[in-house]
């Protein structure tokens, strides 16, 4: 059991690591943020404009916008590199994780969660302001509860995000270079996961079969439970889903871990 | 007699990557799946785009098919030749590896930006090529070969200009360290090239065809060749380009009498 200091220290040294390069911060928060928020937005604008609907897939062009604005930040989160896993295994660093009195996947969550840290401000200050000052036509659906809601199954998304990844990662005991692989999963997410498109504007039964994949657990199922689009029985079921894909991609990643340890022989390239 | 001796040494690099590509089978295979999930990804977001609207920033479905298709050739193109060349400058001048690079007797952007050919990514620029064919052959009016002769120029032209963009974004690590701001600036901004130009508001459209001119990669082409040929339009890709290959020459030099060989 990892006492509750080292988790502190831990999360501690990443936030400074992450405050140390204050401008790639805010040109990352301000900029690359909101220009993909943007840039998915500004696409449905046209469409908005060019067919003259009100509501596409359920949203308002307001409630699209902030639909994006989450959906990239949530995105943000789950970008954060898990400190190149493979890498640790290709070069031969993973022998110092082992010998610490901590699991290492349990390490690598930690580290995220630090990271994030400085990142879950802007959020929440951004949703507060909506909260409040937003037009009530367009935040009718967002509560208070939904909100906290969203926030939890947010952690829960992201938790679900570093196992998967750090399973594709310990492919690296088996193959010297597995980064493609991941930035492939990453594109996957940001198409499936609801980033560009809301999954409500794909067809039916891409959308239903999508809604079932972590790949949108992770993104566009929190965003669209903060934005209380998702309640009632369809919450219940997604989160069930995402139980059962943190059982299902525990195990193996488990085995995988197991299988690689057993190759790993300490020595990098 | 440069020139050859540059072909020669490229056609080297070019040799050694189908060698290593080799040694690195499943990196090879990993990296046509990743970029197969890209272009999943392109084509299904217009895909779904296109269930809503019958057109999209004034192109129509076989219009957007040729952009979307102009828009893979141009990324798998740069996949293949000068990504990942141009993404290990980050490497090479945080660790203050780039020594190595500026003792050699040939020029070091050449050599530091087209030392890593990906074989993986020849085979997808294939596909890339392949759907740029059937999208203009299947386009239902017949398209003069005057016509896509000129998109496949400015097509070509687009590929040169992401080169010297990929650069421009990339030096002021030789003064920030950590790029991964600027990179990001980049991305977003590559990503808006990957949207027709006319779905942005004026200001940000005169802006993505001047000052970082990532519409005039793929967007522009694709919309030019739908209609007469235009002295002005040609004339303003051609002027853009020069500005921006002069620049990416003068910042590249600057860059490297601000390396200081330390690594960190």
């Amino acid at each position: 059991m990892t006492s509750p200091r080292a988790v502190a220290q831990i999360m501690s040294i990443e936030l400074r690591n992450k405050l140390s390069y204050r401008a790639d911060l805010l040109i990352e928060i301000g900029c690359t943020l909101f220009a993909r928020a943007y840039l998915s937005f500004v696409v449905w604008q046209a469409v908005f404009q060019q067919t003259g609907t009100n509501t596409i897939a359920g949203y308002s062009q307001t409630e699209l916008l902030v639909y994006f604005v989450l959906a990239a930040f949530i995105f943000d989160l789950n970008s954060i590199n898990l400190g190149f896993i493979s890498e640790d295994i290709y070069r031969g660093l993973l022998s110092k994780y082992l010998i610490m009195p901590i699991n290492y996947q349990f390490y690598k969550i930690i580290s995220w969660l630090g990271r994030s840290l400085v990142q879950f401000l802007p959020l929440g200050a951004a949703l507060i302001l909506f909260l409040v000052f937003g037009n009530s036509q367009d935040t009718s659906r967002m509560t208070v509860f939904s909100l906290l809601v969203g926030i939890f199954v947010c952690l829960l998304g992201n938790v679900l995000n570093v196992i998967l990844y750090s399973t594709v990662e310990f492919l690296g005991f088996w193959s010297d270079k597995v980064w493609s692989l991941s930035i492939g999963l990453h594109l996957l997410v940001y198409f499936a996961g609801g980033i560009m498109i809301p999954l409500g504007a794909l067809p039916y039964s891409i959308g239903e079969v999508f809604r079932y994949l972590p790949l949108y657990l992770m993104v566009g199922f929190p965003t669209e439970v903060i934005l209380g689009h998702v309640h009632g029985l369809a919450l219940i079921r997604g989160l069930l889903a995402m139980l059962a894909w943190f059982v299902l991609l525990q195990t193996l990643s488990r085995a995988v871990w197991r299988r690689g340890l057993q190759m790993y022989g300490g020595v990098g390239i | 007699m440069k020139v050859l001796r540059y072909l020669r040494l490229y056609a080297s690099l070019v040799r050694f990557a189908a060698s290593t590509a080799i040694v690195f089978r499943a990196d090879f295979w990993c990296r046509i799946l990743m970029d197969i999930a890209y272009y999943a990804t392109m084509i299904g977001f217009f895909a779904a785009v296109f269930q809503h609207t019958d057109t999209l920033g004034g192109f129509s479905v076989p219009q957007a098919r040729v952009f979307v298709a102009m828009f893979l050739v141009l990324d798998s193109f740069h996949m293949t030749v000068y990504g990942t060349g141009v993404y290990s400058i980050l490497q090479l001048v945080r660790k203050g590896d780039m020594d190595y690079y500026l003792l050699r007797p040939v020029s070091t952007l050449f050599l530091v930006t087209l030392r890593e050919f990906s074989l993986a990514s020849l085979l997808n620029l294939s596909i890339g090529l392949w759907l740029l064919y059937s999208a203009i052959a299947s386009y239902p009016q017949q398209l003069q070969p005057s016509s896509i002769i000129y998109g496949l120029f400015l097509l070509l032209n687009g590929t040169f200009l992401f080169y010297i963009l990929r650069v421009l974004f990339i030096v002021p690590v030789f003064w920030t360290i950590s790029g991964d701001g600027i990179m990001g600036m980049f991305y977003a901004l590559r990503d808006a090239a990957e949207r027709p130009h006319r779905i942005y508001p004026r200001v940000l459209r005169i802006v993505l065809m001047t000052i970082v001119p990532f519409a005039l990669m793929a967007s522009v082409p694709a919309e030019l060749m739908f209609r007469p040929f235009e002295w002005s339009s040609f004339l303003l890709i051609c002027a853009v380009t020069l500005c921006s290959f002069l620049m990416m020459l003068v910042v590249w030099k600057r860059a490297l009498r601000a390396y200081g060989s330390a690594s960190s």
